[in-house]
């Protein structure tokens, strides 16, 4: 499934990239100021409960969690390829391992909401 | 022997920012992608109940984790901004200022940054103790 | 002005060991001037490549000071010690003492086929390169390309990955690849475009624009073909 240009692939890192900084910053600042006061020092089981059981939360979260499992296995994938220690198939496998441990990793945070 | 060190460092310092921004954002984003791992590990937490939850939220109130938390601020803003600074030549710019925009926007922006969601951190909870 | 030169001297066995030189230098002295002030007066045995003495060739790009340069264009007062340290180029074999071969770096720059290939080896009229074109817009500053392997031994990567084409080979491509004369546009894209050795390698560290002898910013060149410049060439030739 290779496209002919491999310039999606680097594209995606950079859009992705830049994607994340907004929702780390808008994360930490519901996790940490509006969810608790800093002088309070931490968070409680309630205050974290209460904001993970809204649905609207738990797809920012998701999204959040799948686009930095893209941009840093992918980043991964890029230190891999830099070392030289693949050839041409082994891309491919690895390329295919590495999905592969994205989607359980996504499995498994989606996961960790479905509980509660 | 390859040339020592401090005659390297002393003829090829600034020279080597760029390459020093890349292995940084390297060995970033392999501790993010580990602290990733760990953080999703702690949402599964919420599941086990409120007495281990909160038991582990005391073990992150802790100093010693503070100070982790401190160096994760670091690693993060060190990774982001560097990104950020790599985005903007990956357009085309700045291409002959690309020291000074490591300088400028990563070093200082990022220890403003740094110094602000630092100290508070710092303050409120590792002084307290 | 005294100066202490350090050169590491190999043999082709392998084993490595240091030789040192005091040495009363001129003020317009270059790296190179030493080298055979060295080599003439002190120690015979001394091996170094070189051939124009003026910055054209590119044959004695050595490592002054950890710095790839071209011991021809570096004064000895333009360096920051008066200890001078010399080792050869990195990321290539060496054959004797400052002495290297060039194979890996031209492996990699024949691999992007850097021969121009007419569209139409017939033609009579003289070709015109229309101002505004991406030829005119792109490649000035980007043609003067000696070869000398300096990018080459910069970069990070041909340390790690033998298969990455380097900075000169892709400065190469980009050149042919723009050429509207060229017909060959679509090997050289191919040729880039390789996950493995190609533009996709390359993570702007800028050593080898800063270590150029001709001041090619290399980094640009392959930030073009990452965002896709001479794409559309492609099917011109068609």
């Amino acid at each position: 499934m290779m496209l002919r240009n491999n310039s999606v692939w680097w594209y995606l890192q950079r859009i992705t990239g830049a994607a994340l900084v907004p929702l780390l910053v808008a994360h930490f600042w519901v996790e940490h100021y509006m969810t608790a006061s800093i002088r309070h020092g931490h968070l409680s089981y309630q205050a974290i409960l209460a904001r993970v059981a809204n649905p609207l939360w738990q797809a920012i979260d998701i999204s959040f969690l799948l686009i930095a499992l893209f941009h840093g296995l992918h980043g991964l994938f890029g230190i891999i390829l830099d070392f030289g220690w693949i050839e041409r198939r082994g891309a491919r496998i690895t390329a295919t391992i590495l999905i592969m441990i994205g989607i359980a990793w996504a499995y498994w945070g989606i996961e960790a909401f479905r509980h509660l | 022997m390859s040339t020592p060190a401090r005659v390297v460092v002393r003829n090829y310092t600034g020279q080597l920012v760029g390459m020093t921004a890349w292995l940084l954002q390297r060995v970033t984003g392999l501790l993010l992608l580990f602290y990733l791992f760990l953080h999703v590990e702690t949402i599964h937490q919420l599941s086990a109940g409120q007495a281990a939850f909160d038991r582990q939220l005391a073990f992150y109130g802790t100093p010693f984790f503070k100070l982790l938390e401190i160096g994760l601020l670091a690693t993060v803003i060190l990774h982001a901004f560097n990104g950020i600074r790599l985005t903007v030549l990956d357009l085309g710019i700045a291409h002959g200022r690309q020291r000074k925009l490591f300088w400028v926007l990563v070093v200082g922006a990022g220890a403003a940054l740094f110094v602000a969601g630092a100290v508070p951190i710092f303050v409120f909870s590792v002084l307290q103790r | 002005m005294n100066y202490a030169i350090s050169i590491q001297r190999s043999r082709p066995g392998g084993s490595t060991a240091w030789s040192s030189y005091a040495l009363e230098a001129a003020e317009e002295m270059t790296v190179l001037d030493a080298l055979f002030a060295i080599r003439q007066q002190q120690d015979a045995t001394l091996a170094f490549r070189c051939s124009c003495r003026v910055g054209m060739c590119g044959t004695c790009a050595i490592r002054i000071n950890g710095v790839a340069s071209l011991a021809c264009k570096t004064r000895l007062s333009a360096l920051k010690s008066r200890q001078v340290t010399l080792t050869a180029l990195p990321h290539f074999p060496v054959v004797r003492d400052l002495a290297v071969a060039l194979d890996p770096f031209f492996e990699q720059w024949r691999r992007i086929r850097p021969r121009f290939r007419p569209k139409d080896p017939e033609a009579r009229e003289l070709a015109r390169i229309p101002a505004g074109s991406d030829y005119s817009r792109y490649t000035p500053g980007k043609r003067d390309c000696i070869t000398c392997g300096a990018c080459f031994a910069a970069c990070s990567i041909p340390g790690m990955n033998k298969r990455y084409l380097g900075p000169a080979a892709i400065n190469k491509a980009l050149l042919r690849i723009l050429d509207p004369r060229d017909a060959a546009h679509q090997e050289r894209l191919d040729a880039v475009n390789d996950l493995h050795a190609g533009v996709w390698r390359c993570h702007t560290q800028f050593n080898c624009g800063a270590v150029c002898p001709k001041g090619i910013n290399l980094t640009h060149s392959i930030t073009l073909l990452k965002r896709g410049v001479g794409q559309n060439h492609a099917e011109s030739n068609a």
